[in-house]
């Protein structure tokens, strides 16, 4: 059976996982570590379609890396102020994301499915969005809401076409099968 | 950058950003363009040319320390010109300069070091007149060279430029900033070899070229640098053949991939002000593999590539966090390292700055004192340390500690005093402590004058406005001599530094210093005395207001309804008496404004202005407009 439907879902959920924070004191109860494990997942069944996806592995176990460390420290409560390995990373990761959903976008185009556009707009807006939230920006309160209200938005929306994509990937998949079943038959 | 200490400081700096932009880029290097490759070098160019520290921040804040640490360890020893021990290093230029001459061995080492940017800077124009001057004797191309360079200009819609051709050269080269000139070997020349040149041309890589060379200048001595340098040039060359093969197309990649194969046996010229197709065997090699996996990066990669370069740039103004104090180890190098840690700290406020005077008096805490103690206190610290003043309380009613009549003196020179409060069962004991607070890069306190102790007695009516010893130094006094009397005033400003409740000791406040306090609140105390020396009357019915004009335009004197009274306002302070002829004619009143607001600074909008009235009898002796700022009444 195809994994490739159920890659993108699994994608969707990291997507889901690393914008929201659920904290109970210091100890974030969906860590981002795990959003990226399920990204590196998922990279050898997208290859099967876009090879050059197997680039982003070693950024993967990095970003993992970073995560799982920074989870373990905050946990026990230790902030290590090293500003210039977060920002680091942050470059890391706004390249990965970008180039993992330029590549679900180029798939998406092969298999002639209408998401392609969008996956490559909410993109352009996400990336946009993570670089403006590291600047300095002293924001007003209602500033601040209209900021995370956008992020909210292009997280959800992001989401969702990614889960519609995968649907109709499903669908795709399902249709390929049948018609082998009639050549065969025939 | 005066001294030796500060290159080093900055050499370091751009090393460590050099580090992360390496293995940034080989994390991405098969993942985006050349053109990102080269162009994050731009971040790297900010950082040479931005002093180390410019916004108080390192990418390592330890360094800094670590550095300063060894600088003072050196140069205590040495009698150096350029440098001082005890005062911390800041780069404020990234370009040498010298106040005098050298007299200590890190001073002469600075020479050295200017001296080889210097000489770097004199072979790379000797060299680009010499090579100038050869050429200028070359010969031009021929006319079928010359059509040639004229058609692949044409055809990849580039400038044609002027050509020479030099006997025994081995590769082809573009020379000059302005107007270029492509030097060319005597033997016949590809089509794609042009191309390359061209496109040096069109992008100006020999300037390109020039800037390098002179930031390179500048770090002369640091190899790693020189590594750093070789590795961005190898990215333009790298640069120029993604733009080269991003005109040419299939079987003309492969032939351009073969053409570079070849000079991979052949010397390359590496001159000032000079671009040139071959730059070694082992780069072509690197080359050749990025032209088999060239692929036109796909649109939309600018997006992320500026967005990772916004990113970045934090990096380039120093992101670390600004130096924190280290606690002294028993080692004589942890020492120094804990004095150097509180040499750089810097606050910015001078609440801030008190705030870890006092707080250094009270716990006996000599980091903290360091720690805001002026640069020509530090040489002699241990004896300063010594000297402190021992200070207590037992009264932190409504505050740790208070700071009275702060007042510029001078350009960046506050005087004021610290008042710690004992309490026992008859008086009020207040210690002073007179202070002085001078900005230097933060601000910088020590201690002004004598310390002095004041008591109040607990039973004495009107002695308590505030907890003010009306005999201590006053913010100021003033004695005016009016129509029928004479008033003398003091005053006296108190300044509350925000200070947090230590909860986990009995809701005490916290003893732990804060360099960003401010003032979080004031209040301003005026003890008026009046003497009448009007005429006599035989009964007196008095009235004495004192009123704050700000913002005013018309005054409203409370009034004394019914004989007898005494009261004493809100806004604005009234004493009336109802006395016979045995009044000793003279009135004492009181007068109080707070100011709740916080601030950093010490002008906190305390009122200067006052109307201040005396009627004896109904009818108004006095009336005067007092400004506390120019001393003047009327």
């Amino acid at each position: 059976m195809n994994e490739y439907p159920k890659a993108v879902s699994r994608i969707a959920v990291s997507y889901l996982i690393l914008f929201f924070s659920f904290k109970l004191g210091t100890f974030e109860c969906i860590p981002h570590w795990i959003a990226y494990w399920m990204i590196y997942n998922t990279l050898e069944t997208i290859a099967v379609y876009e090879k050059s996806v197997m680039l982003l592995r070693s950024l993967t176990v990095l970003l993992i890396g970073y995560e799982l460390i920074s989870w373990l420290l905050s946990a026990f409560g230790v902030m290590i102020d090293q500003s210039f390995l977060t920002i680091f990373f942050l470059a890391l990761s706004l390249y990965l994301h970008y180039q993992l959903l330029t590549n679900l976008a180029d798939i998406a185009q092969r298999h002639q499915c209408s998401q392609a556009k969008r996956i490559r707009q909410l993109r352009d807006a996400r990336t946009l969005f993570s670089t403006i939230s590291v600047l300095p920006i002293s924001w007003n309160m209602t500033g601040m809401i209209i900021f995370i209200a956008i992020g909210l938005i292009i997280s959800i929306w992001l989401m969702r076409t990614l889960y519609t994509y995968s649907y109709d990937e499903k669908l795709l998949v399902r249709k390929q099968a049948q018609i082998a079943r009639a050549m065969e038959s025939s | 950058m005066r001294n030796i200490w500060g290159f080093l400081i900055q050499t370091l700096e751009v090393s460590l950003l050099a580090i992360l932009l390496l293995i940034l880029k080989h994390l991405l290097k098969d993942k985006l363009s050349p053109r990102w490759q080269y162009g994050i070098w731009s971040i790297l160019i900010l950082s040479i040319l931005l002093p180390a520290g410019l916004f108080g921040t390192y990418l390592i804040p330890l360094l800094d320390v670590f550095i300063e640490a060894v600088k003072t360890i050196c140069e205590s020893h040495l009698h150096s010109s350029y440098t001082q021990a005890y005062v911390a290093v800041i780069n404020t230029s990234v370009f040498p300069y010298f106040t005098s001459f050298p007299s200590s061995i890190t001073d002469v080492l600075f020479v050295i070091y200017a001296a080889g940017i210097l000489s770097g800077m004199i072979k790379y124009l000797k060299d680009y007149l010499s090579l100038k001057k050869l050429l200028h004797k070359a010969e031009p191309v021929n006319e079928r060279v010359k059509k040639q360079i004229g058609d692949v200009a044409h055809r990849y819609q580039l400038s044609p430029c002027k050509a020479v051709v030099v006997e025994g050269l081995s590769s082809v080269f573009v020379f000059g900033i302005f107007k270029p000139v492509l030097v060319l070997p005597q033997e016949e020349i590809d089509d794609k070899i042009l191309l390359h040149e061209l496109l040096h041309v069109r992008y100006k890589d020999s300037l390109q070229n020039v800037i390098w060379s002179i930031l390179k200048c500048l770090h002369w001595c640091n190899p790693f640098l020189h590594y750093v340098f070789h590795t961005i040039s190898n990215d333009l060359e790298a640069l120029c053949d993604q733009r080269v093969l991003e005109h040419i197309q299939g079987e003309e990649r492969r032939d351009y991939g073969r053409i570079l194969l070849a000079m991979t046996n052949e010397k390359y010229p590496h001159a000032f002000a000079t671009t040139s197709i071959s730059n070694g065997a082992g780069q072509i090699k690197k080359r050749i593999e990025a032209i088999t996996r060239f692929k036109k990066y796909p649109k939309g990669m600018g997006l992320v590539s500026v967005c990772i370069g916004i990113l970045l740039l934090p990096l380039v103004l120093g992101s670390g966090s600004s130096v924190t104090m280290i606690e002294a180890n028993t080692s004589d190098f942890g020492q120094q390292l804990s004095l150097a840690s509180t040499r750089l700290m810097t606050m910015p406020n001078v609440a801030g700055a008190i705030d870890y005077y006092t707080k250094g008096l009270l716990t006996n805490n000599d980091a903290y004192i360091m720690a805001v103690m002026p640069s020509s206190l530090q040489s002699e610290y241990l004896s300063v340390l010594d000297d402190l003043p021992e200070v207590s309380i037992s009264y932190p009613n409504e505050a740790l500690y208070r700071v009275l009549n702060l007042k510029e003196t001078a350009d960046h020179v506050i005087e004021g005093f610290l008042v710690f409060t004992n309490n026992s069962n008859d008086f009020i004991t207040s210690t002073y402590v007179p202070i002085k607070l001078t900005k230097e890069i933060g601000w910088k306190v020590q201690q002004n004058g004598k310390v002095e102790q004041y008591e109040l007695d607990r039973s004495a009516p009107f002695s308590q406005i505030r907890n003010i010893h009306w005999d201590a130094p006053a913010y100021g006094t003033y004695h005016m001599e009016l129509e029928n009397g004479e008033t003398d005033i003091s005053v006296h400003r108190t300044y509350i530094v925000q200070n947090e409740t230590d909860y986990f000791n009995m809701g005490f406040y916290s003893t732990k210093p804060n360099a960003n306090a401010i003032f979080e609140r004031s209040y301003q105390t005026m003890k008026i005395k009046y003497t009448y020396t009007g005429d006599d009357f035989d009964y007196y019915r008095i009235e004495s207001a004192m009123v704050d004009k700000a913002d005013k335009d018309v005054v409203r004197y409370p009034t004394c309804p019914q004989n007898p009274c005494t009261s004493i306002g809100s806004d604005g302070s009234i004493r009336a008496y109802a006395i016979d002829e045995n009044w000793d004619r003279t009135i004492e009143m009181y007068h109080t404004s707070d100011v709740h607001e916080s601030s950093s600074e010490i002008e906190m909008g305390l009122p200067d202005i006052f109307d201040y009235r005396v009627r004896i009898n109904w009818e108004t002796v006095e009336e005067v407009i007092l400004d506390l700022k120019e001393d003047h009444y009327e």
